[in-house]
């Protein structure tokens, strides 16, 4: 037995309504997706994909790219 | 059934897009290794929403230069591995704190905030979230998964 409240009982049924599923699948596939324990081979096959989709993007480094993102975005936050 | 109890780690956009890009990059091995103790069970790995939004961003408009197709593929597969968390109000909350006190951008904080929150530990390779000790490198995580007796990750508490 759970307890939700009401508020938040509308809101996971408007949103199973919206995705034409049942208030039960869409807890069960929100608690998957939370807990999050996936195929091991499927990651491996989103992996492979994946790398394949970036082999000969060329060298860099992803933290430097990530940061200067972060800094452009932050840079056009303080303008506003 | 996993060796050891999980821990919950989560990634910034820095350490998972070296899940899938080698050349140039530092730590491969130790990024990748989260991924192997996260397919063991030995690793809860969680991402946040805004990883998606950061990773396709970093591929598209930085060096790499991706197409819509090769950033499709790669966010698709990022949703594979593991799930993506939005942080909720008291973790913004948190965020925001964290934001102010150590000068950081609220979008880095939530990162720090959703670790903190989750009794979790941020692996993640930016200078920002290092220097403010929020965070923890990929190679300082996969000595401490190895020698689980030393002092560690955070181990996953009850909710």
């Amino acid at each position: 037995m759970i307890s939700v409240p009401d508020d938040l009982l509308e809101r996971i049924d408007r949103a199973a309504g919206e995705r034409r599923t049942s208030r039960s699948a869409f807890l069960q596939e929100a608690a998957r997706r939370e807990l999050g324990w996936p195929d091991p081979v499927a990651i491996d096959a989103a992996l492979e994909r994946a790398r394949a989709a970036l082999a000969g993007s060329g060298r860099f480094e992803s933290a430097k790219l990530i940061r200067a993102d972060r800094d452009a975005r932050d840079a056009r936050d303080r303008r506003r | 059934m996993p060796a050891m109890p999980a821990i919950d780690v989560v990634s910034d956009a820095s350490v998972a897009l070296k899940w899938f890009h080698a050349e140039g990059e530092e730590e491969v091995p130790q990024a990748r290794a989260l991924i192997a103790a996260h397919q063991a069970r030995t690793v809860a790995l969680l991402v946040l929403d805004l990883t998606a939004y950061e990773v396709g961003n970093a591929l598209m408009r930085g060096r790499a230069k991706a197409t819509a197709a090769q950033v499709a593929t790669v966010l698709g597969a990022l949703d594979e591995i593991c799930p993506a968390v939005r942080p909720d109000a008291d973790e913004l909350r948190l965020a925001s704190e964290l934001a102010e006190r150590h000068d950081l951008t609220l979008y880095d904080a939530a990162y720090a905030a959703v670790a903190d929150s989750r009794g979790a530990t941020l692996a993640t390779l930016d200078r920002a979230l290092l220097k403010a000790g929020l965070g923890s490198r990929p190679s300082e995580l996969s000595q401490q998964l190895a020698s689980p007796a030393a002092e560690g990750p955070k181990r996953r508490r009850p909710r």
